[in-house]
C-alpha cells in the first residue's frame, strides 16, 4: 500500500479535534496530485505545464448538517485549527472518534501497466507530433490542428471517525485532438479524445493516429451536412458515447442527495416501475481502467456496480454516507469530491444501459423516418421536473431503414422519466465511450465513463432548423 | 458559527514573498518570465426549509509561473505551495519544460507601455467583509427562502438556498519589472424551490443576486418571491407546433447570446480559425439596432478589472457599433499573432453590455406579434466554427402581442450569424448586477421544435 499522506496518529488527532463540540461522524482527507499537460498546434509545442496541488479537507457531520474547511499547509498547528473550524457547525459534548486502523486489500482498478509518470517529456511530444501529422495529411481541407495530452497522479488519505484509514493512487490519462476545416468561407470542427485511470498502455489499443482520423473525419463529414429537421421523431442512438442519454435522463435524478430531499423526478419511487422493462441501468465504480473508475469513494467506502434500474424497476439511489445515513440504507461508494477544497457528494461513476437482444440493424430497418445519433457535445438535466438535454455533433437521417445523410448540429431533448417509457429496442452491441467526459455538479467536475447499446427511442424531440 | 476565523498559512506576505523569490529563480536561470498569483478567502453557507445544512470556509492561495527561453519557447507550471522549496522547484521545472517547447514569435511579455492598471478608482473592496455577520446574512437567505415557500401554496420543497462572500487579491508580476495589484470583494445569495401541482409534477424555481458590495445585494423578500414566482410560472404548459416564428428573449436569455458572442470574438478563436466571425472585423455582423460595449471601468460592478490577467492596462471599448464590428477582445498573445491593437482580454470579457434601446415590454411583446417569448434556454448546442445554434427552451407561447399560455419542451434552432442579423427590436430594460448584460431581444429566424 502507498505511503499515507499524514501520519496516522495526525488524523487521530485532527478526527478528535473535528468532533471536540460533538457530531455524528468526521473525515479527514488529504490530497497530493501532480498534472502533466502538453499542447501541440501548428506542428509544435505550443506549451508544456505541470501543477501541484497539496492539501487537507476536514469535515463533520450533525444530523444534516456538514461544516467543511481545508487547507493548504499541513503544519500541525494549521491543520488542527482547520479541524476545530469543520467542527463550529456542531454544539456540544465532544465526541471520541474510533481507533484507526488501515483498510488493506484495496482492490486495484486502475490499468498501470506503464506509468506515465515515467514517460519522458519527449516522448509525449512525439505522441502529439504523430496524431498532428497524421491529421494535416489526411485531408487538404484541415487548416487547424489542436493536440493536447494531460495526465495526472493522485495520492489521497482518507481517515474517518469509524476508524477507517486507506490511502490510494490514482493515475489519470487524457489525449484530445481537434481540428479545424475549411471549404471556401465555410468552416468546420471535429475533435476526438479519449483515456482513462491507464497508463501508457492507452495508446495501444488507440493510437494518436486513430484519434487524429476520428476528428478529421467528424470536420469533413460536416461539409455535406444537411440542416437537421426540427420536431418529434423516432431516435436511434448508436453504442458507446449515447450513454449520455443516461447519464442525463436517469443518471442524475438517481443521485441521493436529491431523492432524500424530494427534489426529484424519481423521488420516492424506489420499488416501482420507472421504465420500460427492457430497461437495466447500472452504475459500476469497477470498470478496469475506465475513467469513472476507482479503488475507493472519496469517503473511504469500496464501490461496487449498483443496479439503479432492473427491468423497467427502480431498484435504488447512488448514495453517499450522508444520504446513506439519513435514509436509512448502505452506502454504494458513490461519494466524489473534485479536490481537498469541496465536500463529498453523490456522484456517478461508470454508468450504462445493459445490453439487450435486438439485433442493431433490425433496429435501424424498422425506422421509417428519424434521426441515427451518433457522437454528443454535452447535456445537462432538470432534476425536479426530469427535463433533458444532450447536444448531438454527430447525426444522420435514417429514412425508410437506411442510414441516409448527414446532419448539422443539433440539440436533442426529453423528459426523463417519459423517454425511459419510450424505449422499445435495446441492441446486445453494449460499448462504453472512450474516456472524455466530466461531469459538473453543485460546482464540482467529475470524471466520469457511460456506455450504452444500440438503442430506439419511439419519440424524442430534435431541435433541428429544417 | 460565527465566532472569527481562526487565521491559517497561506498569509499575504508568504504569496508576496513566493513572488519575489520566482522571479529572482527566472532572472537566476536567465530566461523572461511572468508570475500570476492569487490568494482568497471566502465563506459559504446552504441552508434548506429555514434549516443550515453546510458551512465551508477556506482560505487559498496559488501561483502560476511561466519562462520564457531562447525564441520565447514557453512553459509554466503552477503549485499552491509557498513554501520556498516548492517556489524553486516549480521554477526550475517551468524553464526546463520550455527546452521542450518550440520557437513561439508571437509569445512573450506583453510589451511594458501597456501594462499598469487604470487610473480610475474602481471601489469594490467593501470592508463589511471584515466585518461580515455571518449569522444575520444566514437569517437572511433563510428569510428570502420563506417568502418563496409562502409566495404560492404549490411551492412546498426547497432545493438548496445558499449565501457566500469571498475576497481575493490577484498579482501580477514579470521579470520587466511589472508588479500590479487588485483586489476585490464578492457577496451573494440565491433561493431554488421546488413546486408541485395537484397532477404531480414538480418544477424548479430559482433566483439571486450578486455584488461586488454587501449593501448592493437585493432584498430578500424581491429574491424570494423572484424565486417562488419562477418556479410556478410552468405550470399548465404546453408544446406548440414546429415552425419558424420570431422569439422575443427575455433579458437573461440575450445576455446568454452575448456571452457566446463574446467567444466568437476573442482572439485565440479568431486565430484558430474556429470561429465563424474569424474574418469579421470591420463587417456588419449584426442588425444595425445592436451596439455592444466592453467596460471594466464601472466602478463597482462585478466585471470590473483595473488590468487584465496579464497586467494589461483596463480600456473601455466598442465592441459593435450599429451592428459593426470594431475589434477583436485579445491577450497579448492574440494581439501579436493577429496584428491587433491590444485590449486588455488575457481573461475574456469584463462588462460586457448591450446598449438598451427604447422598447418597452408591451412594445416588445407587439412587435413579437405570434411567436414565443423565451425565459430559459437549456443545453449547450453552439458550435462556434459554423455558427450552428441549437438549445431546448421553455417561457410562453404569445399571439397577437398577448400571452396566452406557458411552453415547454421545445427546442429552439438557428445560424448566430442569422440570429444576429435577425435583431428587430431591443428592449429598454435597465441594465441589470451581471457581468454581461443584454436588455430583453426580438429576433427572426428560429425554428421552434415541438410537440403540437
Amino acid at each position: 500500500m502507498a505511503q499515507h499522506l499524514l501520519a496516522p496518529d495526525l488524523c487521530q488527532r485532527l478526527l478528535s479535534a473535528a468532533l471536540s463540540r460533538g457530531g455524528d461522524a468526521a473525515d479527514v482527507y488529504a490530497e497530493r496530485g501532480t498534472t502533466r499537460s502538453l499542447s501541440f498546434e501548428e506542428g509544435k509545442v505550443k506549451s508544456a505545464s505541470e501543477s501541484a496541488r497539496l492539501g487537507v479537507g476536514i469535515r463533520v457531520l450533525s444530523g444534516e448538517r456538514t461544516g467543511y474547511a481545508f487547507c493548504e499547509d499541513l503544519d500541525e498547528a494549521t491543520l488542527l485549527a482547520t479541524a476545530q473550524r469543520a467542527g463550529q457547525i456542531a454544539a456540544g459534548a465532544p465526541a471520541t472518534p474510533a481507533v484507526l486502523s488501515e483498510h488493506v486489500g484495496l482492490p486495484q482498478r486502475y490499468l498501470v501497466g506503464q506509468p506515465m509518470d515515467r514517460v519522458g517529456t519527449a516522448e509525449r511530444v512525439a505522441l502529439l507530433r504523430r496524431a498532428s501529422e497524421r491529421a494535416f495529411a489526411r485531408d487538404a481541407r484541415v487548416t487547424w490542428v489542436s493536440c493536447s495530452l494531460a495526465d495526472s497522479d493522485t495520492t489521497v488519505t482518507i481517515a474517518t471517525s469509524d476508524g477507517l484509514l486507506v490511502t490510494d493512487q490514482r493515475p489519470m490519462l487524457r489525449i484530445n485532438v481537434s481540428v479545424i476545416a475549411t471549404s471556401g468561407e465555410r468552416r468546420e470542427r471535429g475533435g476526438t479524445g479519449g483515456g482513462g485511470r491507464i497508463g501508457l498502455d492507452y495508446f495501444s489499443k488507440r493510437s494518436p493516429e486513430a484519434l487524429a482520423d476520428e476528428a478529421v473525419r467528424q470536420a469533413v463529414m460536416l461539409f455535406d451536412a444537411i440542416d437537421c429537421p426540427a420536431g418529434v421523431m423516432p431516435v436511434v442512438l448508436a453504442p458507446a458515447t449515447s450513454g449520455i442519454l443516461i447519464h442525463e435522463a436517469v443518471g442524475h435524478g438517481l443521485e441521493a442527495d436529491f431523492n432524500r430531499k424530494g427534489v426529484s423526478a424519481y423521488s420516492g419511487q424506489v420499488g416501482t416501475r420507472v421504465a420500460s422493462s427492457l430497461v437495466t441501468v447500472i452504475d459500476d465504480g469497477a470498470v478496469l481502467g475506465d475513467r469513472g473508475a476507482i479503488n475507493v469513494d472519496d469517503e473511504g467506502c469500496v464501490p461496487l456496480a449498483t443496479t439503479l434500474i432492473e427491468n423497467g424497476v427502480l431498484r435504488g439511489y447512488l448514495n453517499d454516507r450522508l444520504s446513506a445515513r439519513v435514509m436509512g440504507v448502505a452506502p454504494t461508494g458513490n461519494g466524489r469530491r473534485e479536490s481537498y477544497a469541496k465536500v463529498p457528494i453523490p456522484r456517478m461513476r461508470v454508468t450504462y444501459l445493459a445490453a439487450g437482444e435486438h439485433e442493431p440493424e433490425d433496429i435501424l430497418r424498422g425506422v421509417s423516418r428519424g434521426i441515427y445519433a451518433v457522437n454528443f457535445g454535452g447535456g445537462s438535466v432538470d432534476i425536479a421536473k426530469g427535463d433533458f438535454n444532450f447536444n448531438v455533433t454527430e447525426a444522420y437521417l435514417i429514412e425508410n431503414g437506411k442510414i441516409t445523410a448527414p446532419l448539422r448540429s443539433a440539440t436533442l431533448i426529453g423528459n426523463g422519466p417519459e423517454v425511459l417509457r419510450r424505449i422499445s429496442k435495446v441492441g446486445h452491441d453494449l460499448q462504453l465511450s472512450d474516456g472524455m467526459w466530466t461531469c459538473g455538479k453543485d460546482g464540482q467536475g467529475c470524471p466520469v465513463g457511460q456506455g450504452l447499446p444500440t438503442t430506439l427511442v419511439d419519440e424524442m424531440t430534435v431541435g433541428g432548423k429544417a | 458559527m460565527s465566532a472569527p476565523t481562526v487565521s491559517t498559512g497561506a498569509s499575504l506576505d508568504a504569496v508576496r514573498e513566493a513572488i519575489d523569490l520566482a522571479l529572482a529563480e527566472l532572472k537566476r536561470a536567465g530566461v523572461a518570465g511572468e508570475v500570476a498569483a492569487a490568494r482568497s478567502e471566502s465563506w459559504s453557507a446552504q441552508v434548506r426549509l429555514g434549516e443550515l445544512e453546510t458551512v465551508q470556509s477556506a482560505v487559498t492561495r496559488g501561483l502560476r509561473i511561466t519562462a520564457y527561453a531562447s525564441g520565447n519557447r514557453h512553459a509554466s507550471t503552477t503549485t499552491s505551495d509557498t513554501d520556498p522549496a516548492a517556489v524553486r522547484r516549480a521554477v526550475a521545472t517551468a524553464v526546463e519544460l520550455a527546452g521542450y517547447a518550440d520557437a513561439d514569435p508571437w509569445a512573450g511579455l506583453p510589451p511594458l507601455a501597456e501594462t499598469g492598471v487604470a487610473a480610475v478608482d474602481l471601489g469594490g473592496d467593501d470592508p463589511a467583509y471584515a466585518t461580515l455577520d455571518r449569522d444575520a446574512f444566514v437569517e437572511r437567505v433563510i428569510s428570502a427562502e420563506k417568502t418563496a415557500l409562502g409566495s404560492d401554496p404549490r411551492v412546498t420543497n426547497s432545493h438548496r438556498s445558499s449565501a457566500s462572500a469571498a475576497r481575493g487579491r490577484h498579482w501580477y508580476a514579470s521579470t520587466d519589472g511589472v508588479l500590479v495589484e487588485r483586489v476585490g470583494t464578492r457577496f451573494g445569495y440565491s433561493v431554488v424551490v421546488v413546486a408541485r401541482d395537484a397532477a404531480g409534477e414538480r418544477q424548479t424555481g430559482g433566483y439571486g443576486t450578486r455584488a461586488r458590495r454587501l449593501d448592493a445585494l437585493k432584498p430578500a423578500d424581491a429574491v424570494g418571491r423572484e424565486a417562488g414566482q419562477r418556479a410556478v410560472r410552468g405550470f399548465g404548459w404546453r408544446s406548440v407546433p414546429s415552425g419558424r416564428f420570431p422569439v422575443l428573449f427575455d433579458r437573461e436569455v440575450a445576455s446568454e447570446l452575448l456571452d457566446t458572442l463574446a467567444s466568437a470574438v476573442a482572439g485565440g478563436a479568431v486565430y484558430r480559425g474556429s470561429t465563424f466571425l474569424a474574418k469579421a472585423l470591420g463587417t456588419v455582423i449584426a442588425s444595425p439596432r445592436v451596439t455592444i460595449v466592453d467596460d471594466p471601468l464601472i466602478p463597482e460592478a462585478l466585471g470590473s478589472r483595473p488590468c487584465d490577467g496579464e497586467g494589461v492596462r483596463a480600456r473601455t471599448l466598442t465592441v459593435v457599433e450599429d451592428g459593426r464590428l470594431g475589434t477583436f477582445l485579445v491577450s497579448a498573445y492574440s494581439a501579436r499573432r493577429l496584428g491587433h491593437p491590444l485590449t486588455g482580454h488575457d481573461g475574456g470579457s469584463s462588462n460586457l453590455l448591450l446598449m438598451p434601446g427604447s422598447a418597452t415590454r408591451d412594445d416588445l411583446l407587439r412587435e413579437l406579434g405570434t411567436g414565443l417569448l423565451v425565459t430559459d434556454l437549456q443545453g449547450m448546442g453552439v458550435d462556434l466554427a459554423s455558427g450552428t445554434w441549437s438549445k431546448g427552451a421553455s417561457g410562453f407561447w404569445v399571439e397577437g402581442g398577448h400571452v396566452q399560455f406557458p411552453v415547454q419542451e421545445v427546442t429552439l434552432a438557428g445560424n448566430l450569424r442569422e440570429m444576429l442579423a435577425g435583431i428587430r427590436t431591443v428592449g429598454d430594460d435597465p441594465l441589470d448586477e451581471s457581468a454581461t448584460s443584454s436588455p430583453s431581444l426580438v429576433i427572426d429566424g428560429l425554428t421552434v421544435g415541438g410537440k403540437g
